[in-house]
């Protein structure tokens, strides 16, 4: 089933063009992350689905029924969609519990209907119900957000950057948090980011979107893996492309042998390595020499610039924070696991 | 709301130009006047002894003014902020609490009691009394805001107090001080019932007397002309300067430690110096009010009288805080929902009225009406309208604030929520703007009945005010008649300047 539907939607800000050409379906019960980077419309697709701006041409259905297309628009007050703003946007005038209820009817709301019931889903303790926003840490905050969202019941919550206003520290957990939330509840989210380790780690599928189109709709795996262009290659992670004549599905080149991924047979290619398919060795006969420049060591893992001795290519290796080599050493590096392969294009 | 985001509602905008158009009469009859007299004519009638005089007195007194209060507001602002000094939280209340005394008052409560006021010196020192709040506020608030590790840095520079104050602390209040003493500035500029009691003889009080002694219309326009001259090149340095500073906005709200110097052995002197500045600023009016009271009053206390007058004050106090409220808020709007060249234009338009003084607008009314609308001439809608121009910039700044407290987020979340465009307002928007409106329209309450020049010139015949009746009695030495309406003008002005002392309403101005 799915939850959201985007047919060929555009939209335009007096003369700049914002979105043009999108397709969209968010299946039922998941997270789709719109991965882009700041300035390319993704808030303004999320504002559409909202109903807080309407489209100039396009389609949006929630479920089965159409929100917006042709003549018919429904406003966002009965859509039944969630929001989770930027850096929460709690109601400064109204507690914790006010918050929470803020969606509900009448007499749930004066009764505190399912307050306590929300702030366990998100994570937070009871004693929390009683203060007020200025009262709470910004990923307090951002949890009783949610929790405000979820409490009606929508069938789908849209999330705007909700993490980027948080220290690093705090990031990750509060986004576990939304996450696990959102699955105890079954509902269906779409979570707007430029960070792209949020949205590989968080979502069920990523959008990424480039300059108001979609340039690639697939799990975290295949946009990370198997991007689609080396524009999402580079955007999605870091990225070492090698030119190089492909046969048979391989190719050789100054970084060794490279396995192609199938789909690819022969021809003239662009390659995509990523950082921690370089594996290095110290004194092995197997791979290409290459001398070590300079070491960024973060602990769990680090980042290994080296200098390729044949070629004089620099590419940087991603080594697990156990065996790092000593700079100005000299090491063998090989190329492990099948690589993406592109056609150079005109 | 819909994707009309980012576009101006036209009848919104034509609303609003209208607005400004009104706000700016005083301007047009000012620069019409000067053009159709002709060169001549404003050679003779300005390029005379009298008014190089006058320019003279006016010129001293907005200096030593300006002096007197950087001086008087900088010390206590830095005494209550930033040293030991006991008891900060009272100082900080009395320390504004002039405010609430307007000027006139303050010089009745001095020249009531001796005549050795009149002339240049008193009326410095008795105006820069009434006035010096206007520096503590925003100075204040600045301290308050300033980052504590820029005076720590200093100190490990090698720098002492005295130094790190001249070089470190001064410098960064410089827009505040600046701002401060500009509005002072045009305040004393504008200023009548005060210096009028005194015996100086301004710009302001020389329009007032030839506008009444004879009706003498060239004269006294060709003066307001000079006078609003020299409003505007203030002001224009007012603009220049906050282009470049905002309002020193408090970040966080959390409590940060501030270190404090300790006083020591000069904490004697210094409390003696707050106190006694406090004393002379308040002490005497209200003591001199009180004394007033007892004996003034005890024959005959007119209630019916004093009743009749705090009503009609009050009325125009309403009227004109719902009439500037209303005429603000379709720009202020615009101003923080659709900000943009023109909105922008707009809002400067409206901030001129800070510059006209109330002998000026009401100049300029009269003259209007009786040329193009007769019918409202010697009426309370041409009063209220006065008001309006003249405390349009303090509701605009109240209600921006106000609109601050409610971004459009809210509206999105609300509706997402499920609320319709009617009960987001009624759930969301006011209750987060309800607070600022109020504030903004105390802030006109107070200023419409605390007003004295306007309202003598516009007052229909037969109105009578709690400032026109004091005055006339006043003005007629009845020092006891006067002091009722004095004493009910404070009362009323006091909860308002309470307001002021909280730090969410430093900013507002007054």
């Amino acid at each position: 089933m799915t939850a959201v539907t985007v047919r060929n939607l555009a939209k335009a800000f007096g003369s700049s063009q914002v979105l043009r050409g999108i397709d969209l379906m968010v299946p039922q019960d998941s997270l789709t992350a719109i991965l882009g980077p700041s300035g390319c419309g993704k808030t303004t697709l999320l504002r559409l689905i909202a109903g807080f701006d309407v489209p100039d041409s396009g389609e949006i259905l929630l479920g089965e029924q159409v929100v917006c297309g042709g003549s018919r628009f429904v406003a966002p007050q009965h859509r039944r969609v969630g929001y989770v703003p930027q850096e929460g946007a709690l109601f400064p005038h109204l507690d914790v519990a006010g918050n929470i209820t803020f969606g509900l009817k009448g007499g749930q709301r004066r009764s505190g209907h399912r307050v306590e019931e929300l702030l366990a889903l998100v994570g937070l303790d009871r004693s929390v119900r009683s203060r007020f926003p200025h009262q709470l840490s910004g990923g307090q905050q951002q949890r009783v957000a949610l929790a405000r969202a979820l409490a009606p019941g929508p069938s789908l919550i849209l999330l705007d950057e909700p993490f980027s206003s948080l220290d690093a520290g705090l990031r990750e957990g509060t986004g576990r948090a939304v996450v696990q939330a959102l699955k105890a509840s079954a509902t269906t989210a779409v979570l707007v980011t430029h960070d792209q380790s949020e949205a590989l780690s968080l979502a069920d599928q990523v959008a990424v979107m480039r300059d108001g189109t979609l340039a690639q709709v697939g799990t975290p795996h295949e946009v990370y893996r198997a991007p689609a262009d080396l524009g999402v290659a580079e955007f999605v992670g870091a990225a070492v492309v090698v030119d190089a004549d492909v046969v048979d599905g391989s190719a050789s080149s100054d970084l060794g042998p490279l396995h192609v991924m199938a789909g690819f047979d022969t021809g003239p290619a662009r390659l995509l390595v990523r950082p921690e398919q370089i594996e290095l060795a110290g004194s092995s006969q197997v791979g290409v020499e290459a001398r070590v420049v300079d070491v960024s060591y973060f602990g769990h893992d680090a980042a290994v610039r080296l200098q390729v001795l044949a070629s004089g290519r620099l590419v940087t290796a991603r080594v697990l924070g156990l065996s790092v080599p000593v700079p100005d050493s000299v090491v063998r590096l090989s190329v492990t696991g099948p690589v993406a392969a592109y056609s150079p294009g005109p | 709301m819909g994707g009309s985001r980012r576009t101006y509602p036209p009848l919104l905008l034509l609303l609003s130009a209208l607005i400004v158009l009104v706000a700016l009469i005083p301007l047009f009859f000012v620069a019409g006047y000067v053009v159709s007299s002709g060169w001549d004519e404003v050679v003779t009638l300005i390029w005379r002894p009298r008014v190089g005089e006058l320019f003279r007195n006016t010129g001293i007194l907005v200096a030593g003014c300006v002096g007197l209060t950087a001086i008087f507001g900088t010390g206590t602002a830095w005494l209550v902020e930033r040293t030991s000094l006991p008891g900060r939280r009272v100082w900080n209340v009395l320390l504004v609490a002039p405010l609430a005394v307007p000027a006139f008052v303050n010089s009745f409560g001095w020249v009531s009691l001796t005549a050795r006021v009149e002339g240049y010196a008193g009326a410095l020192l008795i105006v820069s009394l009434s006035y010096y709040p206007l520096v503590y506020l925003p100075v204040a608030a600045m301290l308050r805001g300033l980052d504590p590790a820029l005076e720590e840095t200093a100190a490990a520079l090698g720098y002492g107090p005295w130094r790190t104050f001249a070089r470190v602390i001064l410098p960064q209040l410089r827009p505040a001080l600046l701002g401060g003493t500009l509005i002072v500035a045009l305040h004393t500029l504008a200023e009548f019932g005060a210096l009028q009691l005194l015996r100086f003889p301004t710009f302001t009080t020389a329009i007032y007397d030839l506008y009444r002694s004879s009706f003498n219309g060239p004269a006294a326009n060709m003066l307001a002309g000079v006078l609003l001259l020299c409003c505007l090149l203030l002001l224009t340095l007012e603009l220049r300067l906050r282009g470049h500073h905002r309002y020193s906005r408090l970040g966080g709200g959390s409590a940060r430690t501030i270190p404090r110097r300790h006083l020591g052995r000069a904490t004697l002197p210094c409390l003696v110096a707050v106190g006694g500045l406090t004393a002379l600023a308040l002490g005497v009016p209200l003591g001199s009010l009180a004394f007033w009271l007892v004996t003034g009053s005890s024959t005959s206390f007119p209630f019916a009288d004093l009743a009749a007058t705090t009503a009609t004050s009050l009325g125009l106090g309403v009227a004109g805080a719902i009439l500037t409220m209303a005429l603000a808020f379709p720009i202020a709007w615009l101003c923080v929902r659709r900000r943009g060249r023109l909105t922008i234009l707009l809002e400067r338009g409206t901030y001129f009225g800070n510059a006209v003084p109330g002998i000026v607008v009401a100049l300029a009314l009269v003259t209007v009406a009786i040329r193009f609308a007769q019918p409202v001439y010697q009426t309370l809608v041409l009063l209220v309208l006065a008001y309006a121009i003249m405390f349009l910039p303090r509701a605009m700044v109240s209600i921006r604030a106000a609109l601050d407290q409610a971004p459009p987020v809210f509206d999105d979340v609300a509706r997402a929520l499920g609320c319709g465009p009617l009960e987001t307002l009624r759930r969301v928007t006011l209750p987060l703007v309800a607070p600022g409106l109020g504030a903004g329209s105390a802030l006109v309450f107070l200023a419409v009945v605390t007003e004295l020049t306007a309202t003598l010139l516009l007052a229909p015949i037969g109105t009578r005010t709690l400032a026109t009746q004091f005055w006339s009695n006043s003005a007629s030495i009845a020092y006891g008649a006067a002091a009722p309406y004095a004493a009910l003008m404070v009362i009323l002005s006091a909860p308002v300047t309470l307001l002021l002392t909280r730090d969410r309403w430093r900013s507002m101005p007054v």
